[in-house]
């Protein structure tokens, strides 16, 4: 009983959060015009200002925090690693590769190829994870351990890779890039929601069908290979759903680390090991994380706007030091 | 003397050949007479000899110095963390050094070298610090997931100062590595300094045994481990972050060679860090020429064509340490 109160708190935050997203920017509405909004009686610029541009940001927002938090918490599943993170092995800095690509050969402007963007995104971060897990078996038997190290060695050789076409970029180029590298969400139009978000969805809703199974993970390998699971083949679809997740979140919302990580580990510390309430916790978690992040990022320096990404990492990084010095199990 | 010395003159004149295939390929070739006339008489009248000198030379010294310290940065953090896969840029220490330099350079618009050599070292002491305090308590993995962690955090600080004070070229530089634009008068602090840290590190070779041997042996020998596990490592994050403050966070180099001459030579540090500073000196100048001829390609993107399936193969064949 006392979880279902934690969690209706943690929902009216994001409510919160939203309802304040929503409102706030350069061009702030008032309540009068959000109750106009609601009548259909508001003026045009409100309406544009509202549907066009705080609506389609919002729900990439929630749904790809939601997505990375999942991800991360299917990661530290099957690697029994609370550490685990889609950022730190590899996700981030293969879809940056995508970018990268993108920038090179395609580039000119955005709205031409609208969708060459996301996809090439979403394809170096899941070929790059789908790479790292291959190399990750030994005698025929996934290790998490070595998957988690070789991300991370390929994070960093791909990071070196990704510079390998700057020495021809323009500042414009550039700053395009570093903006991916640093989490800044672009995919803020109606298109880009209906590329990315509802394949979220559905990947979301085949993670919720193997809850029971990424709960028993937690077991010895034998003795799951005893109660008659192919442990082998749980952990690759497993990965396989996180890979897609993280990609898919990266590719319209930027390189953005750390919420995999502390999202799962909130709600850990908030509801305990159920992996049902685990899986509704870190959603609603990653989704406040990336939300509260964006906002922070819009109103501290305003108008000047810091991408989301750092905002994370600002306040995930000492979070995980934190984690890293606690004498305790992690 | 030992057979393991006999192989010396043969690195020793590796290093020089590389010095010289350095110094002929990049941009623009030369023929080796050419080089060899910079070196034995030089003419600043002449054209060539003022552009191989003034540019080309402090690049190549630049990156045989850096190859020389980040490789024996790398094998003195692998013997104090008692980890094979440590190495200046995994281990967070090369990102601890770059935000404090560019922190620095946002403080003092005209940063001079000495005060960025200096700033990079006290970023990299302080995730030093940490990463020292991790290790006394954790798994191997659990190390290289904190480096990997922290050095997203600390990338993350400097990407917010540099979109916020407008310093892309300057931060692609670091990321991207490589040894450009070098003045000897930078050259001429480092390399003395270089050499007397190395030199303090070999006068501790014995004791970098024992810490390899691990903690219980080192207190049954009697040594105070506590003193010389804090000398090495505060030499190795100088040797990084002058490193850094030269040629940027170089990935893999660390790792790489302390690796290959640990597989040649055995794991004594007498031999070791002789060789691996030499053998990193070739391998650096090489990758750095290599990234000259294709077109000023960053030199992490050479390395890690060869660093990566490295690392790669290391963790496969010690899986089980790991796994």
């Amino acid at each position: 009983m006392r979880n279902s109160y934690k969690l209706a708190a943690a929902v009216i935050l994001l409510i919160a959060v939203v309802i304040t997203s929503l409102v706030t920017g350069t061009f702030n509405l008032t309540f009068q015009d959000l109750a106009a909004l609601m009548t259909g009686s508001a003026d045009e610029n409100v309406m544009t200002v509202f549907f066009d541009f705080r609506m389609p940001r919002i729900i990439i927002t929630l749904v790809c925090g939601a997505a990375l938090a999942v991800s991360g918490l299917i990661l530290q599943a099957i690697s029994r690693n609370a550490l685990a993170d889609p950022g730190i092995i590899g996700v981030n800095a293969g879809s940056g590769f995508g970018v990268v690509l993108f920038i090179t050969f395609i580039s000119g402007s955005l709205t031409q190829h609208l969708y060459a963007l996301p996809i090439m995104s979403f394809a170096g971060g899941l070929l790059t994870v789908l790479i790292i897990f291959s190399l990750s078996f030994m005698s025929g038997e996934f290790k998490s351990n070595i998957f988690i190290l070789i991300g991370i060695a390929t994070a960093m050789g791909v990071t070196g890779f990704v510079y390998v076409f700057t020495s021809m970029f323009d500042t414009e180029q550039m700053e395009m890039l570093n903006r991916y590298f640093a989490g800044n969400i672009w995919g803020d139009t109606w298109a880009f929601v209906l590329v990315s978000v509802p394949y979220i969805l559905i990947i979301l809703v085949i993670v919720y069908s193997r809850l029971r199974e990424m709960d028993m993970l937690n077991l010895d390998d034998e003795m799951l290979t005893g109660f008659g699971m192919n442990v082998n083949r749980e952990k690759i679809v497993l990965i396989v759903l996180a890979a897609m997740l993280s990609s898919l979140a990266v590719s319209v919302c930027g390189a953005i680390s750390f919420i995999g990580l502390i999202a799962p580990h909130i709600s850990r510390m908030m509801f305990g090991h159920n992996m049902k309430l685990l899986f509704f916790a870190s959603f609603v978690m990653g989704a406040l994380l990336l939300t509260t992040a964006d906002l922070l990022g819009k109103l501290l320096l305003a108008p000047m706007i810091i991408p989301a990404g750092i905002v994370v990492s600002l306040i995930g990084g000492p979070y995980f030091v934190w984690l890293l010095l606690r004498a305790g199990k992690v | 003397m030992d057979r393991r010395w006999y192989t010396l003159p043969i690195i020793v004149m590796g290093v020089l050949i590389s010095f010289i295939l350095a110094m002929m390929f990049g941009a623009s070739n030369y023929a080796p007479g050419e080089v060899w006339s910079v070196i034995t008489r030089l003419d600043m009248t002449d054209k060539t000899h003022q552009i191989l000198y003034e540019i080309r030379m402090p690049r190549v010294l630049a990156a045989l110095v850096s190859g020389f310290m980040i490789s024996i940065a790398g094998l003195v953090l692998q013997s104090v963390t008692h980890n094979d896969l440590s190495e200046p840029s995994i281990l967070g220490i090369n990102a601890g050094a770059n935000l404090a330099i560019i922190l620095a350079a946002l403080l003092v618009p005209a940063l001079s070298f000495v005060a960025i050599m200096v700033s990079g070292f006290v970023g990299g002491m302080l995730v030093g610090l940490v990463i020292l305090s991790v290790t006394r308590t954790r798994s191997p993995l659990h190390l290289i997931l904190a480096g990997a962690g922290i050095s997203l955090f600390l990338y993350a600080i400097t990407d917010f100062l540099v979109i916020t004070n407008d310093l892309g070229q300057y931060m692609t530089f670091f990321t991207a590595g490589g040894a450009s634009g070098q003045s000897i008068g930078n050259l001429v602090i480092v390399i003395p300094l270089a050499a007397v840290l190395v030199v303090a590190l070999y006068m501790m070779a014995k004791e970098l045994d024992v810490l390899l041997f691990g903690d219980e042996m080192a207190v049954s020998l009697g040594q105070n481990r506590g003193l010389y596990k804090w000398l090495t490592l505060v030499i190795a994050v100088m040797l990084s972050s002058i490193a850094v403050a030269m040629v940027g966070n170089v990935v893999f180099l660390g790792l790489l060679v302390p690796h290959i001459v640990k597989m040649i030579y055995g794991n004594m540090h007498k031999y070791t860090i002789i060789y691996t500073g030499l053998f990193g000196a070739i391998i650096f100048a090489l990758s750095d020429m290599f990234a000259r001829v294709f077109n000023e390609a960053p030199v992490n993107a050479v390395i890690a064509m060869i660093g990566l399936p490295f690392f790669i193969y290391i963790i496969k064949k010690r899986g089980g340490q790991y796994a």
